[in-house]
């Protein structure tokens, strides 16, 4: 039923939820639409009322109850239809805008009042369907009751406006899957062996070693001593190199998780075509808007007093300016994406929305490079999926999300890359959960056990970084993914400088914005 | 406006070398036009002591805040209780050191100085409201260094040199992170005195709103305040974006229900179309629909006869 919603509704019906809730760190279960399929402010007042007055998991536990039935949208209801009144008046206080909006209420048999405490709503509302439904809590009804069931209770008949609640279930069960700690091969490998495992899960070095080493000299130091960095192209090895059954069970998911990101981008390859048109559209005006006027000489146009002489001695025609608008400014936009494990569920999405971004770029002939990182083994893995002309756009499908992520040595390493580069402007957008973790601890020489590179002493590390490059002029801006609780983490690593989506269709959209904001700032 | 800062519970000791300052200094015939009387009061009795010591102190101020911390009302404020003629001076991107200092201009068959606003303000011993300051290019504030530090003078090459006048002060104010502004160097920084503005609570902004428009009810001026406060969370949440955090907007907005608009219209045109982007706007506009009737009408907001 949610899917008939459109996602516009959803977000609006969520964002009325917290702002009454006064709590943005939850994601709404139950939302309420109109006949017409838009959100109805009043229900989800109510909603986030319920939130704010009472002790919300108990709610759960009771809804969850109620959810092993067959008409468990009805019970819903019924509880809702109870509670409203209630909530009603407890909030009329704080808006008395709600008097005029309450629409004719439904009644309810069962009813509570404003002194119950949430245990005693919950108590009551289960004496009331085990003795008027004869819910046993179990998912199952009683015999008796079975029998004088008068018909399956539609949830119709208790709203008022054909207004429908929506209870968004997934939620009980859409917790994301954390960050993996099994690994699948043994850190006792040494340094060369370890390299080549990882030419063979990730593709053929870019670099030969001993740039590498001189990499690593150069960038490897502070929080980041003994361990490792590995450049890649994800131009396939051989897989001459795969260690044992688990590895090749793993290869095996890597390219079906692989295959799946380009069939979700050809699932939705007409959405997709058109976002690329737009996104280019937008980009391009901002290009046009922002064309750095430069004067020259020309044979029409302004007269320049300081050149007329050449026309009469000389002969030469040119000697006018004119005003010719020129490309916005040397720029160039870097994406590193976050591949450690905690994007799996949504790598298929970030391919493809990383891809349309490129692609609406290299239309606008701005240079554009896609990079992905993720450590395992003391190694952080930095992947190169195009290059600035936008060849090999298409193996940004390649994205495969796995192991931890060392994030301040990866925005180091894709900083130093960018360092290589000759535009003038260059901008790094980060795509990342701003939850830095990685096995490799920071040791200060080789005895030292060392600290564990997670928590705030990742996260300072990773701010620091930021700042580093940003003392370098080189723009970096987060699109982060995160939840609620890691907000705070977010702000202190990049500042004012990101955006949160919480929904990864949004994400060429919000990367266009952030282009077109820092062109702003350069153009000029 | 010396009584209003007795009111906010400021120390009669700064009070009294407020006033010192004051008769010390006396503006020149003409400038007294330029002291500006403020429409808004500044509420913040902790702001108002740092800023009233540091420029006592000699030093010039820069105020720091997001969006709705009232920079602008603050500097216009202190300019009123010093007494002194105000110049606001606008940063933009292309501010540069001729629109600051003074630039050549024709006059009489001859080549003359015209005076920019920082050589105006110096002369006269005024406060030079830099607003935005973080909006322009570094490079071109190098010329104001020497103004701003322990030298207090403007050298303008081929003219000549000034001291700035005694009470000359400079207040600065910068937005951070804001779309366009950039990070304001060293330099510049620490040739002020640099405060932090805070978010206005929601006891001060009802003090405000009852300031301006006295007759307004109490429990509407408490919902509007409430409004501006979810608004904010809001933004801090990342839901949208700070253009609908407008506290010039919310106050016109009350403005325009006394003039005759019902309520929708009046915060339609005065908070919720600035963002312009639809969605952002609906939600806008859904913060506004669980707070406030659109139908309210002057009648019904406001007590019933004003004196």
């Amino acid at each position: 039923m949610e899917q008939n919603f459109s996602e516009f509704q959803r977000r609006r019906a969520d964002n009325i939820i917290w702002n009454c809730a006064r709590d943005y760190s939850f994601a709404p279960d139950f939302k309420a639409y109109d006949s017409k399929g838009e959100v109805d402010i009043y229900w989800n007042i109510v909603f986030g009322a319920a939130r704010r007055h009472y002790e919300y998991e108990k709610l759960e536990r009771l809804f969850a109850m109620l959810d092993g039935y067959r008409d468990s949208a009805a019970y819903e209801s019924i509880f809702w239809n109870a509670l409203e009144p209630v909530l009603f008046r407890t909030e009329l206080a704080d808006r008395p805008v709600l008097e005029r909006m309450r629409p004719e209420s439904a009644g309810s048999e069962l009813r509570f009042d404003e002194t119950m405490t949430t245990d005693e709503i919950v108590e009551t509302a289960r004496r009331f369907f085990s003795e008027r439904y004869g819910l046993r809590g179990d998912g199952k009804i009683r015999l008796r009751y079975r029998l004088r069931h008068p018909r399956r209770v539609s949830v119709d008949s208790f709203l008022q406006r054909g207004s429908a609640i929506v209870h968004d279930k997934d939620l009980y069960h859409g917790k994301e899957s954390g960050w993996n700690s099994d690994h699948s091969f043994s850190t006792k490998m040494d340094e060369p062996t370890l390299r080549a495992f990882l030419e063979t899960k990730f593709g053929k070095p870019i670099f030969p070693l001993e740039r590498v080493v001189q990499l690593e000299k150069q960038l490897c130091t502070g929080n980041h001593k003994f361990t490792h960095l590995f450049y890649t192209d994800g131009e396939v090895a051989e897989l001459s190199g795969v260690y044992n059954t688990f590895e090749m069970h793993q290869r095996k998911r890597q390219a079906e998780l692989i295959a799946n990101n380009r069939a979700y981008y050809q699932k939705h390859l007409l959405q997709n075509r058109q976002l690329i048109v737009r996104l280019s559209t937008n980009i391009m005006n901002s290009v046009l808007l922002h064309m750095q006027p430069a004067p020259v000489k020309a044979n029409a146009g302004a007269l320049d007093p300081a050149l007329a002489w050449r026309g009469a001695a000389l002969g030469d025609e040119r000697v006018f300016r004119r005003i010719q608008n020129e490309n916005a400014g040397d720029m160039s936009v870097d994406i590193l994406l976050d591949a450690s494990h905690s994007q799996v569920s949504r790598a298929e999405k970030i391919s493809s929305q990383a891809y349309i971004i490129s692609e609406a770029l290299a239309r606008c002939r701005v240079p554009c490079r896609v990079m992905s990182y993720c450590s395992m083994s003391g190694f952080t893995v930095l992947r190169l999926f195009n290059d600035y002309a936008a060849r090999n756009n298409d193996s940004i499908f390649d994205y495969y999300a796995e192991g931890c992520n060392r994030d301040g040595l990866a925005i180091r390493a894709a900083g130093n890359l960018l360092g290589e580069s000759s535009y003038e402007h260059k901008m790094l957008i980060v795509l990342s959960d701003v939850k830095p973790l990685d096995g490799a601890k920071i040791r200060r020489d080789e005895r030292d056990v060392g600290r564990s590179y997670d928590g705030m002493r990742a996260l300072q590390d990773t701010a620091h970084e930021v700042r580093r490059l940003r003392a370098e002029g080189i723009a970096v801006l987060c699109v982060f993914t995160g939840d609620d609780e890691n907000l705070p983490a977010a702000r202190m690593v990049y500042g004012q400088d990101f955006v949160r989506i919480r929904d990864f269709s949004y994400f060429a959209d919000t990367v266009g914005k952030l282009i077109i904001d820092q062109m702003k700032n350069y153009a000029t | 406006m010396l009584d209003f800062l007795r009111q906010e519970g400021i120390e009669e000791a700064l009070i009294e070398r407020i006033k010192e300052y004051r008769e010390s200094w006396p503006v020149a015939e003409g400038d007294e036009l330029r002291i500006p009387t403020p429409r808004f009061k500044y509420f913040g009795a902790e702001i108002w002591k740092l800023a009233i010591t540091a420029i006592l102190s000699g030093e010039n101020i820069l105020l720091v805040g997001p969006k709705a911390t009232g920079k602008n009302v603050f500097a216009e404020n202190l300019s009123a209780v010093f007494g002194r003629p105000e110049w606001d001076i606008s940063f933009y991107l292309n501010t540069d050191a001729a629109s600051l200092i003074g630039t050549d201009t024709f006059k009489n068959g001859e080549v003359s100085f015209r005076k920019g606003p920082i050589f105006a303000c110096a002369e006269a011993g005024g406060f030079g409201v830099l607003d935005e300051i973080n909006m322009a290019k570094n490079e071109s504030l190098a010329v104001l260094h020497a103004t701003l530090d322990f030298r207090r003078i403007i050298d303008v090459p081929g003219y000549s040199r000034i001291r700035l006048a005694p009470p000359t002060r400079f207040i600065a104010t910068m937005n951070y992170g804001y779309a366009g502004t950039r990070e304001l160097n060293e330099a510049l920084a620490s040739r002020f005195m640099v405060i932090n503005m805070p978010v206005i609570s929601g006891e001060n902004l009802e003090k405000l709103l009852a300031e301006q428009y006295p007759s307004l009810k109490a429990e509407y001026a408490a919902q509007l305040t409430a409004l501006f406060g979810e608004i904010r969370r809001k933004c801090e949440s990342s839901e949208i974006s700070t253009k609908a955090l407008d506290l010039r907007g919310l106050l016109a907005a009350v403005n325009l229900v006394d003039k005759g608009l019902n309520m929708r219209d009046a915060i339609s045109i005065a908070i919720i179309n600035k963002s312009f982007d639809e969605f952002e706007r609906t939600l806008v506009e859904d913060i506004v629909a669980s707070r406030i009737d659109g139908k309210l009408t002057k009648e019904e907001i406001f007590l019933a006869q004003r004196a």
